[in-house]
């Protein structure tokens, strides 16, 4: 029997194509508005899908292991609570190991999995997911999404704070709209509304509560424990020393405010602190949080461009410092080389253009790559493009991660940004290249940046 | 897929996320035919085509986040559709199922057609296609799917298991399955068995629809 082209397809008329074709651009420009979620299951299919699930997950071997006692898996969604002792419990694609103390409630919707914390600490360890939908750890208002890593999600009592740390590839963690990328052997953790996103290798075992009571409990943060190293919470007076980027509450000033305080960490570290966009303006003695940097030294962002607002809140004078500090950052970046294009022995940018073109199509690997990424440089540097250079760029990344031109192509996407202006767009290149990087030459370039208020 | 083919559709899928209308334009345009054709070709007809044309390439661009550039943008707007072909006709089944409609085509019975009458054999050909689909009603999605992306728009058997999501073995069973429910119809049938037979014609449509 053979079919194929026996059947011709009758076309649809145009005016059917357009009517078509204008509901789909308006849907397509919705969906491109609407934020990235962690899950896209609604509350009450993930309930019925739990409930469906549930009733099979016996068949498919779920089994709790540990001290705590057993949830009831035929019934669903399961919920796992532990008093004295942690429990373990094995799912198939996941280990999920509770702490005493912890309380959460799991579902499979849609094939994923969404594990809902009330409070505690899970530790877990996630098989890759190959194509399957996300495994998903909610602590409050934070969404831990994962497709194959080990980490961990302390949620505390549950009130507030969420401490979320990376053993093991990468997690994204979303948080009132905005996406962070935590990587192994990164933490991101709030305390009292604001985030913190930190090396954990080497973080010593200074962290201490904020204000050790009264700051920890009026500003709602729950303090760190010794363990949790680098996110310490310490005193805050804005003389953090060379590194030292504070999120502060000017309550602390008044009524002991909460800080997380990175000067006791090891300058190797390269902290990374991102303000949180739900944030508000600092309001002197509003006691509402805010961030502060540390106003002298090293590579503290207030020290070097003298601006942002001191413990108590106040705005401080410095808008010629900011001035100097986007001159000198600007200087910095371009005495920074950039990987040259490859040469293909043509003066004409055009032409060298199509040249590239043609590398990429008759040939794979290195060559490829390197044509790829010399397709952004001509564009940024000879074209004048730098627009089409950022995306060019951007594909170049989800194409080529692997390849030795990766981390000369964050770095052209930083200088593109960084020279368009000082923005968050351009925090956002030099935190990742930071994070990328960690031994080139131009790290501390970056590293200002990111700090750079 | 050729690198600077691919590199297209990556920038094309970039521009499309930032919510560019004429983005999203040039990549309906530039697929809607094939996914179009693929459609058609597993329903056999346009009804309730502009629905299906516009789910597809709704939920495509709501989850274009989701595409990881592994596979070709083609493909995987192919597999997007063919779920939604799928779905379209499990819940028509179910319709089907819950409200069943006389259907006087389906007697069987061949019309009276008429060699010497101009157009008959187009009519022919127009019948013995009607009388497939509607061999293919009675098969499950998975069959109907595996079998009309096989055998009708000529994928390969690996292809199709990747577009419906199954195993080769299961998408080849399913073929055969499909393959022998419709030769014992057209044992059955001589208008289906003219149009199955490998010499006959193709008549192109004229604008009137198949089903």
């Amino acid at each position: 029997m053979k079919l194929t082209g026996r059947i011709p397809v009758e076309p649809l008329d145009e005016e059917r194509l357009t009517r078509i074709e204008r509901t789909i651009v308006a849907g397509a420009a919705e969906a491109a508005a609407r934020p990235i979620r962690a899950t896209r299951v609604s509350p009450a299919l993930a309930f019925a899908a739990a409930a469906a699930v549930a009733l099979g997950a016996g068949a498919v071997g779920w089994k709790l292991r540990g001290g705590g006692h057993a949830p009831e898996l035929a019934a669903a969604p399961v919920e796992v609570r532990t008093d004295g002792q942690g429990t373990s419990l094995d799912i198939g694609d996941a280990r999920i190991q509770s702490d005493p103390a912890t309380a959460f409630t799991l579902t499979r919707p849609a094939g994923g999995v969404l594990v809902a914390m009330t409070r505690g600490k899970v530790a877990l360890d996630v098989a890759k997911r190959a194509g399957r939908p996300a495994l998903v750890v909610k602590a409050g208002d934070t969404d831990v999404v994962v497709v194959g890593t080990r980490f961990s999600v302390d949620y505390g009592d549950g009130t507030g704070d969420v401490d979320v740390r990376v053993t093991e590839g990468v997690v994204r963690v979303v948080r009132h709209k905005q996406e962070t990328r935590v990587a192994a052997g990164q933490a991101w953790t709030t305390r009292a509304g604001l985030v913190a996103l930190v090396a954990l290798a080497d973080a010593g075992p200074g962290a201490r509560r904020a204000g050790a009571g009264a700051g920890a409990g009026q500003g709602g943060a729950r303090g760190a424990d010794g363990a949790n190293g680098a996110n310490g919470a310490d005193g805050a007076d804005g003389a953090n020393g060379a590194n030292g980027a504070a999120i502060g509450d000017p309550t602390r000033s008044g009524a002991g405010g909460v800080e997380i305080d990175m000067s006791k960490t090891p300058a190797v570290l390269r902290e990374r602190v991102s303000a949180v966009p739900d944030v508000r303006a600092p309001q002197a003695g509003s006691g509402a949080p805010q961030v502060t940097r540390g106003p002298a030294g090293g590579n503290g962002a207030a020290g070097a461009g003298g601006t942002g607002t001191d413990a108590a809140g106040k705005p401080r004078p410095g808008g010629d410092g900011a001035r100097e500090l986007r001159g000198d950052l600007k200087t910095m970046i371009r005495a920074q080389p950039v990987l040259p294009a490859l040469d293909v022995s043509e003066p004409d940018a055009l032409k060298a253009m199509a040249e590239y073109r043609a590398i990429m199509t008759r040939e794979k690997g290195p060559r490829e790559a390197h044509a790829f990424y010399s397709m952004a440089v001509l564009q940024a540097l000879k074209l004048g493009r730098t627009g089409d250079a950022l995306t060019t760029l951007a594909a170049f990344k989800r194409r080529a991660a692997t390849s030795e031109y990766y981390l000369p192509a964050l770095w052209l996407d930083l200088r593109i940004k960084c020279l368009r202006g000082l923005d968050d767009t351009c925090r956002q290149a030099a935190e990742v290249y930071a994070r990328h990087a960690p031994e080139s030459a131009a790290l501390h370039v970056a590293e200002k940046i990111t700090l750079a208020k | 897929m050729t690198a600077a083919a691919y590199v297209e559709d990556v920038l094309l899928v970039d521009r499309c996320l930032t919510g560019e209308p004429a983005a999203t334009r040039e990549l309906f345009r530039r697929h809607r035919g094939r996914v179009h054709a693929c459609l058609y070709r597993v329903l056999g007809g346009n009804r309730d085509m502009d629905d299906l044309l516009q789910e597809a390439f709704l939920q495509v661009f709501q989850s274009l986040r989701g595409w990881r550039a592994e596979a070709s943008l083609a493909t995987w707007i192919d597999r997007v559709a063919v779920r939604v072909a799928y779905r379209y006709l499990s819940q028509r089944r179910r319709r089907i199922a819950a409200e069943p409609l006389a259907d006087e085509d389906a007697a069987g019975t061949a019309p009276a057609v008429s060699d010497d009458v101009p157009g008959a054999r187009r009519q022919l050909a127009r019948d013995g296609v009607k009388r497939l689909y509607t061999v293919l009603d009675e098969l499950s999605p998975a069959a109907r799917l595996a079998f009309t992306l096989h055998e009708i728009d000529g994928r390969s058997i690996s292809d199709t298991a990747q577009l419906v999501g199954s195993s080769v073995t299961a998408t080849k069973l399913r073929v055969w399955r499909a393959r022998n429910r419709v030769q014992a119809a057209a044992a059955q049938d001589p208008i289906l068995s003219e149009f199955l037979a490998p010499t006959a014609e193709v008549i192109p449509f004229d604008d009137r629809e198949v089903s």
